[in-house]
Order: C-alpha cells, then sequence, then structure tokens
C-alpha cells in the first residue's frame, strides 16, 4: 500500500516523458541546422574554389571561352560536329523554355545502394547515369555512338585496339579535371580482385589492357575481334582517380553511397547518402557540358504501386512508367487524369519478349519437340495477335524472332507464322501424330497421349492467363497442356537441370542483342542458357562470324541470316514484345518518344509559369 | 530476483541457437538453397560468366562450405564469445575469449547487416513508441468505460465496434485508407507514403506563418506523415486489448475485495482506479509481451503499404530474395527483443502484483 503509484507519481512520470520527447526533437532541431549549415559551407568552399581558379586563369591571360556550359546560342558548337547535347541545345531554344523545377520520380522499389560498380539493380544504374558518364552514348535518332567524354576514336584494322581522345576541359563535378588517367583507373579499379563486383569485371573480361598514351588519350587492348567490343569500351563510367583511390576495397565494398562523376547532375554531398534516405541529385554547375533545365532530381520510394498510382494521381510525383496495361487503360478512362498528363506507349528496345521454349531433349532421349514441324504446328496453333490484346490489351507487337523490331538485327521482311489450327495439325499428321484416341487426345506415334506440362513462374496473373490462353488453343488440336506454376528459385533450378517439356519466360534484349548465349549449340552445356538442347549447325556458324565481324552492314547481313534460321526452325515460340506503358505531368514540356524510348530527361523543361518547386 | 532474471537470461541461449538453427536448416533445405539468390541477382549473363561470379561470390560469403560449417562460421560471428578473425576457411586454432559481435553481411545488398539495421530499427522504433503508447491508452480507458456500464448501449457499440476493427485484416484497412484518405478523387488529407515530404528538407522545423500562409514545418510534416501508418498498427491492438481489459474489469468489479472495498464507504472512483484497475492490468501485461516483438517485425504489411524503410520492410525483402545472412541476423535481433520482452513482462508482473514473488 505504502509504494502506490499516485497523481503526484503520475505528473513526475508525464514530466519526465514530455523531458527526454523534447530533448531529442532538440538534437534533432540542431542536427537538422548542422546538416544546413554543412551544405552552405561545402558550397561556400566550391564557390570560392571556382572564384580561385577563374581569377588564376585571368592573371594568366587566359581568355575564358563565352560557349562552354551556357548553352546560349552559337551556330559552330563547343563541342565539335558530333555534338552529344544537340538535342539538349535545340530544346534550349525554344520559346517556352526556362530554367528551375524539380523532377520528381518514382522508383516501384528500394535502392539499396548507389555506389557504383557495387550495386546490381536497374535504379541505382539509372540514377547513377545522371551522375557519371561513359566515353560515348548512342545517338538518340540513329542508335550510332556518339562521343561524349570521347571527342574522337580510331580502330585498328584488326579491330584489337580502339584509341579515344578525350575533349578538352573536362572535370568532375567537384573540379578537378578528368584526364587519361582516371580513364586507366577506372578500369583497373575494375579488374581488382579485392573489389566486390565481379558482374563488371566479367564484362569487361575482354579488354586486356587500357594504357594512357597521351595526357588525354588512352588506348584499349582486345584478346580478338568482338562485334560488341566498341560498346564494352564506351559504355565504362569514367570514375574519378583522386576520390574513389581515397578509399580502400573493404571500405569501398562497404559503402552504399560513394557516388561522385562529371555528369550534368550530382549528390549534395558524394558520400553522405544512406539506403532509406531520400535521393535528391541537384544540378551540377560546373558541367562541362550543355547544363541542363531541371535543378533537382527527386527519386521516391514506393512499396507498393497502388501507393505509387495515388502518388501520381496526386501529382506527387511527375513520371508515371511502367504501368500494368490495365492500369493504362483505367487512368486513360479518367479524363481529369488525361487532362493534366501526357501518355506514351512505345516499344522500348531494352525491354525483351515473351516465349514458349520446346525442350528438344528428355533423359537424353529426343522429345516430341526435337522434330521441326511439331514446333511450327505449336507456333501455328497460337492466336499471338489475340495473346496481345488479350493480354496486353494491344499494347505489344507479335514477336517473330529475339532481335526488337526496333533494332537493325530485326529483317523486317520476315512475317510472323500466321495463326492457321488447319495448317498446323496438317503438319502434327505428317510428323506422325495422326491419330487420336477415346478420351480424345492426340496420340505421339508411339501411342502415348500427347499431354505435356507447360511450366511457368508463379505469381505473376499474367503469366496465369497467358497458360489458360495456350492451353485453350492446343486443346483445339487434341493436345493436353498441364499448367505447372513454380516459385522462382524452384524454377531457376529446372532451367539449370533441363528437367522441363516446354516453359514459358522473356528474355530481355540489348539495342544489338548476342544470341549466342540462347541458341548457341555450344551452350548446351550444364547450366548454359540453351537450356532446350537446340541445335542447328548452319545459325551456329552464322552467329560465330557475325559475333567476329566488326563491320556493321556485313554483320548485319549476318543476323539478318540468324533470323530467318531461327524463324524457319522455331526453337521457340516467340509470342510478342510488350510495350512500354508511361505517363508522364503535363507540366513537363518537350517530352517525345524516339528510337530509344523516351528522350533523355535532360531535354525535358518546365516553361516559368508552370513551375512548381521553386528552390 | 538476481538469480532468476541471471537464469532466464542464461537460458536465452539455447532458445535463441535453436531457433537459428531451425530457420537455418529450413532456409537451406528450400529449393535452390541459399546460393539460389546470387543465381537470381545475376540475371541476363553468360552462363561460364554466371557460373564465375556465383564462384566468387559463394566464396566470399563461406557458402562454398559444408552446410554446418555455415551455421558455425554464422554463430560464431554474431556471438560475443567465440574466436576471433574467422575468415571463410577458419582453422580452428585461432584466440578464442570476448570479440565483437558481427552480424555479417548481406549477400544481396552487399552492405553489412548492422548497417541495414541501423537504418531500419530506428524507423520501426519510431512507429512503435508511437502506437504502442496509443493502443495501452485507448484499450485502458475504452475498457474501463465499457465495464462501468455494463450492458448500456455504449458498451454494446463500442463492443461490436471492437470486434469489426479487430477482424478487420491490416492489408485491406491500410490499401483503402490509401485509396480514399491519400487520393486527390476523394478526401486527400494525409501524404501516400513516406515518412517526409519531398521539400521536406527546406521547412523550418515547427509550425509557423509567413505572410499570412501557414507553413507546416518539418516536425509536424512527419507527425502527419506518420498518421496513416500508426492507426494501421495500433488499431487491430487496441481493439484486442480493450475487450480484454474490459473483461478482466467486470471479473474484478465482481470480486469480494471491490465489494468489501465498496462496503467500507470508498467512492465508487477510487474502488475502480484502485483497486480493480491494478488487479485488471496483469493480462494486459501478459499479452503486452507479445505485442511487443510482432510490432518490431509485424509493422511488414503497414510498412510496405505505406513505403516506410524500417525492419518489416527489409525482412520482407530479404526473405524474398532468400538473403541467408539478413534474415539470420535480423531474427537474431529480433529474437533477443523477443525473449527480454517476455523477461520484461514477468518482471512486470512481480511489480503489479505483490503476490508474485521470484526468490
Amino acid at each position: 500500500m505504502e509504494n502506490r503509484f499516485g497523481v503526484k507519481d503520475f505528473v513526475i512520470f508525464s514530466l519526465l516523458v514530455v523531458m527526454i520527447v523534447v530533448g531529442c526533437l532538440l538534437m534533432k532541431q540542431i542536427d537538422r541546422q548542422w546538416d544546413q549549415l554543412r551544405s552552405i559551407s561545402s558550397t561556400l568552399e566550391d564557390q570560392s574554389k571556382d572564384l580561385r581558379d577563374v581569377h588564376d586563369q585571368l592573371s594568366r591571360g587566359v581568355v575564358v571561352n563565352e560557349n562552354s556550359g551556357t548553352g546560349s546560342a552559337s551556330q559552330n558548337s563547343p563541342f565539335g560536329p558530333n555534338d552529344p547535347f544537340d538535342r539538349i541545345e535545340a530544346s534550349q531554344k525554344l520559346s517556352e523554355y526556362a530554367k528551375g523545377d524539380w523532377l520528381v520520380t518514382s522508383l516501384a522499389g528500394h535502392v539499396a545502394k548507389l555506389t557504383p560498380l557495387l550495386s546490381g539493380d536497374m535504379y541505382a544504374q539509372d540514377i547513377q547515369g545522371e551522375i557519371l558518364e561513359s566515353l560515348a552514348v548512342r545517338n538518340p535518332d540513329t542508335l550510332d555512338w556518339k562521343g561524349l567524354l570521347a571527342k574522337s576514336w580510331q580502330i585498328s584494322p584488326d579491330g584489337l585496339r580502339i584509341t579515344f581522345q578525350l575533349r578538352d576541359g573536362l572535370h568532375f563535378s567537384d573540379g578537378e579535371p578528368l584526364t587519361a588517367d582516371d580513364v586507366v583507373f577506372s578500369y583497373s579499379f575494375i579488374m581488382n580482385d579485392k573489389i566486390n563486383c565481379p558482374r563488371d569485371r566479367s564484362a569487361v573480361e575482354r579488354i586486356t589492357s587500357v594504357t594512357k598514351t597521351g595526357p588525354l588519350e588512352v588506348v584499349f587492348a582486345y584478346k580478338e575481334p568482338f562485334f560488341q567490343a566498341f560498346d564494352l569500351a564506351a559504355s565504362i563510367f569514367i570514375l574519378p582517380k583522386h576520390f574513389y583511390s581515397k578509399f580502400t576495397p573493404e571500405d569501398f565494398n562497404q559503402s552504399v553511397g560513394y557516388v561522385l562523376g562529371s555528369g550534368p547532375y550530382r549528390m549534395e554531398d558524394p558520400i553522405a547518402w544512406k539506403p532509406g534516405k531520400l535521393i535528391e541529385l541537384v544540378r551540377n554547375e560546373r558541367y562541362w557540358g550543355v547544363r541542363p533545365g531541371f535543378n533537382r532530381l527527386v527519386y521516391k520510394e514506393f512499396g507498393i504501386d497502388k501507393a505509387r498510382l495515388a502518388a501520381f494521381r496526386n501529382g506527387e510525383i511527375d513520371d508515371f512508367y511502367s504501368a500494368a496495361p490495365e492500369q493504362y487503360r483505367d487512368m486513360l478512362a479518367d479524363p481529369q487524369l488525361v487532362a493534366r498528363t501526357q501518355h506514351f506507349n512505345y516499344q522500348d528496345p531494352l525491354w525483351g519478349y515473351r516465349y514458349v521454349a520446346w525442350n528438344e531433349k528428355r533423359d537424353d532421349k529426343p522429345s516430341r519437340f526435337a522434330d521441326k514441324r511439331v514446333r511450327q504446328a505449336m507456333t501455328m496453333l497460337l492466336d499471338r495477335e489475340r495473346m496481345v490484346q488479350q493480354i496486353e490489351l494491344g499494347y505489344a507487337v507479335v514477336a517473330t524472332s529475339p532481335f526488337s523490331p526496333a533494332g537493325k538485327q530485326c529483317d523486317p521482311s520476315i512475317k510472323p507464322w500466321p495463326y492457321d489450327p488447319d495448317k498446323a495439325i496438317q503438319l502434327l499428321k505428317d510428323a506422325g501424330f495422326a491419330k487420336v484416341n477415346d478420351q480424345g487426345v492426340r496420340l505421339a506415334p508411339d501411342g502415348t497421349p500427347f499431354r505435356f506440362k507447360l511450366t511457368y513462374p508463379s505469381g505473376s496473373g499474367n503469366y496465369d492467363a497467358m497458360v489458360l490462353i495456350i492451353k485453350d488453343a492446343l486443346a483445339h488440336a487434341q493436345i493436353v497442356v498441364d499448367p505447372d506454376p513454380l516459385e522462382w528459385a524452384t524454377f531457376t533450378d529446372r532451367l539449370e537441370n533441363k528437367n522441363f517439356e516446354a516453359i514459358t519466360l522473356g528474355w530481355g534484349t540489348g539495342i544489338e542483342d548476342d544470341i549466342y548465349q540462347m541458341f548457341d549449340s555450344s551452350q548446351m552445356i550444364a547450366g548454359g542458357d540453351d537450356f532446350i538442347s537446340y541445335k542447328n549447325p548452319e545459325l551456329d556458324q552464322t552467329i560465330e562470324q557475325a559475333r567476329r565481324t566488326v563491320a556493321d552492314d556485313q554483320r548485319m547481313t549476318l543476323w539478318h541470316k540468324a533470323h530467318a534460321i531461327i524463324h524457319e526452325d522455331q526453337p521457340y515460340t516467340f509470342l510478342f514484345f510488350p510495350k512500354h506503358l508511361r505517363f508522364v505531368d503535363a507540366r513537363i514540356h518537350n517530352v517525345e518518344v524516339i528510337k530509344l524510348g523516351l528522350n533523355p530527361l535532360e531535354e525535358w523543361f518546365v516553361p516559368r509559369l508552370l513551375q512548381k518547386y521553386t528552390q | 530476483m538476481l538469480t532468476y532474471v541471471i537464469r532466464r537470461l542464461l537460458l536465452m541461449i539455447p532458445t535463441l541457437i535453436g531457433m537459428t538453427l531451425v530457420l537455418f536448416v529450413i532456409m537451406a533445405a528450400s529449393p535452390g538453397g541459399v546460393g539460389a539468390s546470387l543465381r537470381s541477382a545475376e540475371g541476363n549473363m553468360r552462363p561460364e560468366q554466371r557460373r564465375e561470379i556465383e564462384a566468387y561470390l559463394k566464396h566470399r560469403y563461406g557458402l562454398d562450405q559444408p552446410l554446418y560449417r555455415q551455421y558455425l562460421r554464422w554463430l560464431n560471428h554474431v556471438s560475443p564469445i567465440g574466436f576471433k578473425d574467422v575468415g571463410p576457411g577458419w582453422p580452428a586454432s585461432l584466440p578464442f575469449g570476448f570479440k565483437a559481435v558481427d552480424l555479417g553481411e548481406s549477400l544481396q545488398r552487399r552492405t553489412s547487416v548492422l548497417s541495414l539495421v541501423e537504418e531500419a530499427l530506428p524507423v520501426t522504433l519510431l512507429l512503435n513508441v508511437l502506437s504502442t503508447p496509443l493502443i495501452y491508452v485507448i484499450a485502458v480507458t475504452s475498457g474501463i468505460y465499457a465495464a462501468r456500464r455494463r450492458g448500456a448501449f455504449m458498451d454494446m457499440a463500442s463492443g461490436v465496434t471492437l470486434i469489426a476493427l479487430w477482424s478487420l485484416p491490416v492489408m485491406c484497412v491500410g490499401v483503402l485508407m490509401l485509396g480514399y484518405l491519400a487520393n486527390k478523387d476523394y478526401w486527400q488529407s494525409f501524404p501516400v507514403g513516406g515518412l517526409h515530404d519531398t521539400v521536406s528538407d527546406s521547412m523550418a522545423f515547427l509550425p509557423h506563418w509567413i505572410g499570412g500562409h501557414f507553413q507546416r514545418g518539418w516536425l509536424l510534416d512527419t507527425l502527419w506523415h506518420l498518421v496513416l501508418p500508426v492507426v494501421c498498427l495500433s488499431y487491430g491492438g487496441f481493439a484486442f486489448l480493450s475487450k480484454l481489459m474490459r473483461a478482466a474489469m467486470l471479473e474484478n468489479l465482481a470480486a469480494d475485495f471491490a465489494r468489501t472495498a465498496r462496503a467500507k464507504g470508498l467512492k465508487e472512483n477510487v474502488v475502480v482506479m484502485r483497486h480493480v484497475l491494478r488487479n485488471s492490468i496483469l493480462p494486459l501485461i501478459t499479452v503486452g509481451a507479445s505485442v511487443l516483438p510482432s510490432l518490431l517485425g509485424g509493422a511488414l504489411i503497414v510498412e510496405s503499404i505505406f513505403s516506410i524503410n524500417g525492419m518489416g520492410r527489409l525482412m520482407i525483402d530479404a526473405i524474398f530474395a532468400k538473403d541467408q545472412e539478413l534474415v539470420m541476423s535480423e531474427t537474431y535481433v529480433i529474437g533477443i527483443v523477443s525473449l527480454l520482452s517476455l523477461l520484461v513482462a514477468d518482471l512486470c508482473y512481480a511489480l503489479a502484483d505483490p503476490r508474485v514473488s521470484y526468490e
């Protein structure tokens, strides 16, 4: 009774809690002030450094180039004839163009790491692409290469050496100059075994050395001629040696947000970002090229797609990409939303295709699908146009091969196999599948019913619908399909062990795709991606020849030949290339569809009157 | 008392080992094994390349060792007593003694688990610090109120409402809230997700008026972002605890000691607050021990819906990616918290009820 908790105790207890809470809030407030102070002082430091540099240059009597970095109208571009910024300069000449405002984008997932080389996810790579730069970029109009950090290059006749000349006056966002040393460092950093980047390391393994031959000249040497040799060199992000060489490999491997480069945007603090924090990039005011319009790029993470959509509807984010077909249709049906947004559906060359793969070998014996006629019949039994309409609601293109219809590898004269069940059944009869048993199931030449499992990754409504359509279509030819959904890890396990009859899945594509991995018979090895044991010596030869050919025209002829062989053989039934469905806020101007998808966001801008974020 | 606490603390060790061992066996036995996460992360690559990468990572994370060694290695890492400096191929002749606890490195995120937990734990704790008191305040007051007016309209109405709340799945309520309360087309009163507004960094700390315009300020903005997640986290808890509280109160209101207290002339308020309440709080303590750990790990759905990067989201991502070290170490951390809160609940028993003694 004597230690009863009374009113007085309650008051004291409450006061204590209030004091602790106030103390915590106070600490938080001081923390915020400290952050602000630090950012102000680092800006001041940067500015005084720039002033000092300008002062030094002036006192030495150097004329500062009036054109560089301002993007101001000048017929003779300071970036030479192959100007990587011509499109940005054109957008900045538009009458309504204004600098300013922010672009708030969504991330449909979580970014765990921003440090280059360490992060594997797509979102981090997108963000790094705004901060870091490579030697060359694809010309969005022609898909050819255009120099970015490199102003020119020469490829040796045997294709084993590429010499790059860097532009003059390149520098990183902290003001330090970018030279050949940084290019050499970027390569040797990737090749350092202690750096946890096996993926990048194996990607550049064909490069034997990168050597500096002058302050602004480097030479890349290769083991053997390879059609993607230039792509390999051109797409390495150039890392600042003075920044990254500060860290030990262990520190670097453990880091999450060490990112500094020469690109149009930069992190406010190149080492401070932590997962879970908002990702904000600010314009690199020291950018050596043409500075883009947005003051800031903000990336917001969303846990579920409903939240991302709600945020877009509320105008909290400006870009809603990768909409599902149903979402896209529903959004188009909302007049208010359509009025204040712009929408796009386009063929993205990197988006890949869907297919059904027929396993040609089971238990070391040829399976039913080993006969080309059976595979052709399967393709003709599937109404791919209907699939496009029902599953993708029309936002897809029927595929004829693994090559994207947007790229040069695809031979546009090859048309998809027609939907023709009668002809398909005739082909099946020719192949010996003529009889049908009492239960109405077609019989194989050996008398067993034609019944197979169609394996697919579970958990996606899209695949479920597709498999049902396939089951339905094949039932018309008296073939029984048993859907076999599997969890992803089990699924990949089955692929590794080639333990399946038929699967349906998707592959990603590239601007120029290497199909060696999937269709060359050397890849039948355990764990290889020719998991259907498909073999055609003529195709093998064509693919291998194409990969060794450096000249574009000759190579494209070879890829067209490969396209024709694959089309005839139908190792996969190629279903369709889905389109990218995307909404962008109407406030953002100059957004357009180009060969590579949407034009880069450096070309986008917000007219003065529509600007929303003022800082 | 002290002996009891020490005994309980020592008992935690085998419990934790058992818990993590079961988890390890399940993960190792799952299709594709532990390495599956490495494989799926590498995607579209040449097979030789993929194998090389897999071998590199497996060696780096010690996944090429026999299973029992993998487990023992992990156990050695997370334990405060053990062998020092144990690399992937650990010899057993290393110095044994106290050492720093190392929670390992996430296979998928390639960062130390400790730094991930450091980022995520404060967020989850913030959610809990707000929702736990809310749960108890509402549960105790509504429980007392309903019990004192047993059978009256308010009792019935609150009973029905609470049962309804208790049966509503969080997933559903969260998405509905998002769809109605955070949607411009309906009543957009709350933000869609996250903990701060896009422009919160440039806000002042406290709310104020600038030129006749109200500015929320950082503090209010954060609280405003927390409303929906905290409501989602707490409604199930207080619905359940209110009913529990009401039942316990009713039992005690009819007990002999309450009648005696009334008979000796104490006011009804005093009887309820001093005698009945104190006796009725015991079940709440018992249940409270299980509420805390489930809030820690269980904010999983709420964090996903409202795009908050806390422990729940970390855990669910890790499970989907089969990120062995992260799952194991997180379970270890949550396990320790759970066991400690059970112990604290048992000690609170003794505090609330003098009849309970651990001597």
